[in-house]
């Protein structure tokens, strides 16, 4: 009886210490996929995030390649038309993945409209190389849908395994792991919370205005395209939601590129389907090609304004989508601040792409009270009568001596900065970043941002909103330095 | 399916599931099935390999050979017959493994003779798909019947449980080469296993990480040094070329000992014991002493199959080094098909002989001079004496061509280059700082676990059940998630690949 009870125990025990190695096993097999799974704003942020929108929030859905979230300005689209947008791409996506996508999208929203971006007809082959299979995939949660859309996507089973488990791709993360892999916010807090799959590139490559022959013959896309694009179109009619297939403005647009766009257009006509090309308003849409783009294919922080404006109207004039900015039910709140992020961060962009003196002291005068701005004039700096105004503007006298050196600015209103015991004058953490102004320098993180500086005015620009710095430079005789951070 | 990757864990983790599961008395069947699909699935279009055929001839003619042969007495008239069974069965087997292993090598071989002579050389311009394993479970049978020919072993009447025994998928590939009489018996046993055995679980769990870890952290990170200084050799002078041909050393053991390490891990989980096949080669004190502790299950078909049938050392002295330098050609032979294998298969049988010569010459060296011969030292210094000859003969084993390993030898002493220890060469050998900072780290933990594997004289498993439970627990788990983090599989994490806006 006693040995029985004791082989209980010991069989009780023995459970006991498996399920508890397995508890832990699973626990940190869960952690260290948090950390290790691949993240990327491209694609698989995307659907992940989409997730995380409240149901039947969105009204309009954009599918595509990079285009589709270089282009369209969902914070445009809200602040001038109020409609509530998400763009779910991907680069190079093909249509089965954008197929899959706008299936995985219905699963939680029903938006008023479709957005096809129609960048694949270009490409020719069946299967898109290993990274750009797995930007399209790696944010899907596991369904019978993602394991269709893998299977469109890879030629094997074992494909299918790997790219379900996407294990493979854990092997040498530990070489690139980064804040925004381990924090919950992606390192990121203000884009993360209201973040709407667009990315605004700020960048500046001058290209030329596209010419393209009025009468070409369309030329075919691939088969396999041509089967998940008349896919895509029947799936909204089946659903029926609206769709728009858009073209959107391209630098290396081309006869051969308009080719194949036109046999996508004949098709998307063949279904009643609305189909445009916004190649062919490139004036309309006030488009400056030595301006207004990124790279060859894509839109910059300029030209992506402009043209989801002009977008915009034509969404408000050819579909019934409603205003939502007016409604106060908490749903769209998020629509809002992902405007206002995008808006701060195109003006510190702005802000480090101005090298005119007057212009500079301009656009730190018309930030809002997000910004701080701090003033550290050198004792014998030569100040130029911009410099000068702008102090007086903020309540700074010029009259030597100074009393004090050191000013922070916030929305014109401006504090002398005095040191403590330390030296310290002021600091503000966020996220990772930490910027503290002492006595005889300011530190960004351990960088300190003036050292071994004599002459000058130092302006450093921070945004707390996103909390980032937002520029910082040196204003000598005239000219605008910018300090390398 | 190769055991580092994810359809190998996929199919083990549904096999073991399915094995707990099951009633105790349909065990074997599920594993034979496991078995026969881990060696003979190829794909959904094509389900049995065409290679699958080989191993099935195997597996018939050495157990139809062994039956008949049980059947016939072992002494009287018949006797002879045992022979020509035994005979036919060897002639079968080693057919097939010859045919396929080294066809090419003896026409490459006879061919310079035939031109010379004005004859047209055969075409080499043929593919023979290899079957997968055939060394080993070639081996596995032509033991079986040897055994069953010495009367060692009963012949196994069960075709299933002797198609399990040549077939048991975690061996088949790359060994342990099994024993009849160590494996059947267990085999016929396997509905005894206790599901919920916890020291048994830990130590199956432990050999497979500790596999997985050897091949995946330390044998494909260090085979990046090795590669680039032996494919650019003459980029590199002696420090790095010894330290290439050192790092050579260590990848090909964690190779071999990795996968008898899962194979020997995965067994256990189904309560099954198979051979230990390394047991810390790398701290021998001898040539012989590492053979005794490199690929256990080869060196002991080798000892029991060649040696000892040649005469082993109940002969001559002349003969007996001839019949170790034989065995070892056969180990060379058995290795690949290629002189070079013949040569370092040469080299050790030389070794052994030179060592077993001159063991009284040393003995007396060591009694003139005092040596402390039990001392750390005396022992470190014959380690390292060891290790540098083993060391050298793998650059034969490693290198296909003869000249070329010579000329590699050379320059290990010839184009000294100290200096490289100081001004950071050592991380363009193929692994950056990072990589290398991480395979240091891994290399540190080879040693310590070899040295406590030599001081326990116990397989690693049973080393580790010795420990306390969470101890257990957190060796397996910390050496599970070194796996996963640095472990070199599947296509290589280029973040290029992935960046933003590559359209």
């Amino acid at each position: 009886m006693k040995d029985l009870i004791k082989k209980i125990l010991k069989g009780l025990l023995d459970t006991v210490r498996v399920v508890a190695f397995l508890l832990v096993l699973t626990t940190l097999i869960i952690i260290w996929n948090s950390w290790f799974r691949y993240k990327s704003y491209d694609g698989s942020l995307m659907m992940e995030n989409f997730y995380e929108q409240p149901e039947n929030s969105i009204d309009m859905l954009c599918i595509g390649s990079s285009h589709t979230f270089v282009d369209i300005n969902t914070g445009v689209l809200w602040n001038e038309q109020g409609i509530p947008s998400y763009v779910l791409g991907g680069s190079l996506q093909p249509f089965w993945n954008s197929y899959y996508y706008l299936v995985e999208a219905l699963k939680t929203q029903r938006p008023g409209l479709v957005v096809l971006e129609a960048l694949a007809v270009n490409l020719d082959d069946d299967y898109s190389d290993h990274g750009m299979i797995i930007n399209n995939i790696a944010g899907m949660r596991m369904s019978m849908n993602k394991l269709e859309a893998i299977r469109a996507s890879v030629t094997d089973t074992d494909g299918v395994i790997d790219y379900s488990l996407l294990f493979e791709e854990y092997h040498e993360r530990y070489t690139d792991l980064e804040l925004m892999d381990i924090a919950d916010d992606l390192g990121d807090e203000v884009r993360t919370a209201s973040w709407k799959g667009f990315y605004d590139y700020y960048r500046v490559e001058e290209q030329v205005h596209p010419s393209y022959s009025e009468d070409v013959d369309p030329i075919p896309m691939t088969n396999k395209q041509e089967y998940y694009y008349r896919m895509i179109i029947e799936y909204c009619q089946a659903e029926g939601i609206p769709l728009l297939i858009i073209v959107s403005p391209d630098g290396g647009y081309c006869d051969d590129q308009r080719a194949k766009y036109l046999y996508a257009a004949d098709i998307a006509e063949e279904y009643g389907v609305d189909f445009i090309d916004f190649n062919e308003y490139y004036d309309d849409i006030g488009l400056d090609p030595s301006e207004d783009f990124g790279d060859i294919g894509h839109l910059n922080y300029s030209g992506n304004r402009k043209f989801t404006s002009y977008f915009g109207e034509y969404l408000d004039d050819n579909y019934d989508l409603p205003d939502r900015r007016n409604d106060n039910s908490g749903l769209y709140d998020s629509w809002e601040e992902n405007y206002r992020y995008l808006e701060s961060r195109a003006d510190n962009y702005v802000l480090r792409r101005t090298f005119d003196v007057g212009q500079y002291y301009s656009h730190l005068s018309e930030l809002s009270d997000d910004y701080e701005i701090f003033v550290y004039v050198t004792d014998n700096s030569h100040l130029v009568p911009e410099t000068v105004r702008y102090l007086g503007i903020n309540g700074i006298s010029c009259q030597r001596p100074f009393d004090s050196n050191r000013y922070l600015i916030q929305g014109h209103r401006t504090t002398v900065l005095t040191s403590d015991d330390n030296g310290l004058c002021y600091e503000e953490f966020h996220g990772d970043h930490h910027l503290a102004v002492c006595e005889d320098s300011i530190y960004y993180d351990t960088l300190d941002i003036v050292e071994d500086l004599h002459e000058g005015v130092v302006i450093v620009t921070y945004d707390t909103y996103n909390g980032e710095l937002a520029d910082s430079v040196v204003i000598v005789l005239g000219e605008v330095w910018r300090f390398d951070v | 399916m190769l055991f580092n990757s994810i359809q190998f864990a996929l199919f083990f983790a549904v096999v073991l599931l399915v094995f707990y599961i099951l009633p105790p008395r349909v065990r074997v069947w599920w594993i034979l099935a496991a078995s026969l699909f881990f060696y003979c699935f190829e794909s959904t279009d094509k389900l049995i390999s065409d290679q699958s055929v080989y191993l099935f001839i195997a597996i018939g003619v050495s157990w139809v050979s062994g039956l008949i042969m049980d059947l016939i007495p072992s002494e009287g008239k018949l006797k002879v017959l045992r022979g020509v069974l035994l005979a036919e069965g060897l002639i079968a087997d080693f057919g097939m493994l010859i045919y396929f292993k080294y066809t090419k090598f003896f026409i490459e071989l006879i061919n310079p003779k035939i031109v010379e002579n004005g004859g047209t050389a055969i075409s080499t311009d043929f593919n023979l798909l290899m079957p997968l394993g055939i060394s080993f479970f070639i081996f596995t049978s032509t033991g079986y019947l040897l055994d069953v020919y010495r009367n060692k072993v009963k012949a196994e009447r069960n075709p299933f449980y002797y198609a399990l025994f040549t077939c048991f998928f975690p061996c088949i590939l790359s060994g342990p080469i099994e024993r009849a009489d160590h494996l059947l018996p267990q085999l016929r046993k396997l509905h005894n296993v206790k599901v919920l055995d916890i020291d048994r679980m830990a130590n199956g769990f432990f050999m497979i990480v500790w596999g997985l870890f050897a091949k995946m952290v330390i044998a494909d990170r260090i085979a990046m040094i090795v590669d680039n200084v032996y494919g650019h050799y003459y980029l590199y002078g002696s420090v790095e070329i010894i330290l290439a041909s050192i790092c050579y050393s260590i990848q090909i053991y964690c190779d071999f000992m990795s996968y008898s390490s899962i194979a020997l891990g995965c067994a256990k989980l189904m309560g099954i014991d198979v051979f230990d096949n390394f047991a810390a080669p790398y701290l021998s004190l001898s040539v012989k002493e590492f053979w005794r502790r490199w690929h256990i299950s080869l060196s002991s078909w080798l000892r029991d199959y060649v040696y000892i049938p040649l005469g082993g050392s109940r002969c001559s002295k002349i003969r007996k080094y001839l019949n170790v330098i034989i065995t070892f050609l056969v180990s060379g032979i058995w290795h690949g098909a290629g002189i070079n294998f013949i040569i370092w298969g040469g080299i050790h049988g030389l070794l052994q002989v030179i060592g077993d010569i001159t063991t009284p010459l040393r003995e007396k060296v060591n009694t003139l001079t005092h040596a402390k011969t039990e001392s750390f030292g005396y022992k470190l210094g014959k380690g390292i004496l060891t290790f540098i000859m083993v060391d050298l003969a793998w650059v034969y084993f490693r290198i296909t061509d003869f000249k070329l390993a010579n000329e590699i030898i050379r320059r290990m002493f010839s184009k000294p280059d100290l200096w490289v220890f100081f001004d950071q060469s050592l991380y363009r050998l193929g692994l950056d700082r990072r990589e290398f900072n991480v395979l240091f780290i891994a290399l540190i933990v080879l040693v310590v676990v070899d040295i406590a594997r030599k001081k326990n004289d116990k397989s690693l498993g049973e080393i580790l059940v010795m420990q306390p439970w969470w101890f257990r627990g957190a060796v397996i788990i910390i050496l599970f998630f070194a796996v996963l983090t640095f472990g070199i599989y599947g296509p290589s994490f280029d973040a290029s690949d992935f960046i933003y806006l590559q359209f």
